[in-house]
């Protein structure tokens, strides 16, 4: 079971965890040096961005409402705290910086919302 | 749903005679399918949208002559027939499908001399304004809900 701190955050329907793109932080060198300078610069390792992608899945509308309103809040909230995925590896000291949901609610049998939540370990 | 030798079958206030099958089929329009980490298979499967299909079968009596002018496709109306179990009133339902035209076709069959035989094939596609399931059962009266 993945966890946000102490929170079950997306354990209501499937999620998958991915890195973002990771390497190095490069910046072109007409914004470190000045305009007219060609070229980039590494200016160190990117910040490590966790992806999670999945869907909430509940039984009514309000279930789904307060879903998403948990969600919404850690995101709001800017609290650093320990990601775990589903196989038991964390990441400490991880802060949700972004949650986005697809277009629509679906309500078929079930009610749901696919979502991208995205964290982040600030250096 | 498969319903055989309807009664009472129109199309808004049009009657139509000799429906041998009213055919209503479901499908869906959209599929959810969602996987998790760890295992192959679909961990969630859901159909938040759903295309509901009717064929309506008329056999025309080539005896009264041509068979009745086309519908024109897109026409939206009620279809409208009862069916019964049993050929008597018990159990006799009504059933009501708002629905648009797709298509009008005219099958001619093996009949040999000036009169084939012919079947006429409705094909529609049911809506629904309210959101309600656009097939609507009713039981009447000697009938079980």
């Amino acid at each position: 079971m993945s966890q946000f701190g102490s929170k079950n955050l997306f354990g209501s329907g499937p999620h998958r965890f991915a890195f973002a793109e990771r390497g190095q932080e490069v910046v072109p060198n007409y914004v470190l040096i000045g305009s007219g300078i060609p070229g980039t610069t590494s200016v160190g390792p990117r910040e490590l961005d966790v992806v999670v992608r999945g869907r909430l899945v509940a039984d009514t509308e309000p279930a789904l409402w307060t879903l998403r309103a948990a969600i919404a809040a850690e995101a709001e909230g800017n609290a650093p705290q320990t990601l775990t995925d589903n196989a038991g590896h964390a990441w400490p000291q991880m802060t949700l910086i972004s949650y986005k949901e697809a277009d629509r609610v679906d309500r078929g049998r079930a009610w749901s919302i696919a979502y991208e939540a995205t964290f982040r370990k600030f250096t | 749903m498969l319903i055989l030798n309807p009664s009472q079958v129109r199309f808004g206030q049009t009657p139509w005679p000799g429906v041998t099958s009213v055919a209503i089929s479901r499908e869906a329009a959209r599929l959810v399918e969602a996987y998790g980490d760890g295992s192959p298979h679909a961990r969630f499967v859901d159909a938040p949208e759903e295309r509901v299909e009717v064929e309506v079968r008329q056999s025309l009596d080539s005896a009264s002559g041509d068979s009745p002018a086309n519908l024109a496709v897109g026409t939206e109306d009620d279809l409208a027939f009862e069916r019964s179990w049993s050929g008597t009133d018990a159990g006799r339902e009504a059933i009501t499908v708002r629905a648009v035209v797709l298509a009008d076709r005219i099958v001619l069959g093996e009949g040999g001399g000036r009169a084939p035989r012919a079947v006429r094939l409705v094909r529609l596609r049911a809506v629904s304004p309210d959101g309600a399931d656009p097939v609507a059962i009713e039981p009447l009266d000697g009938g079980a809900a």
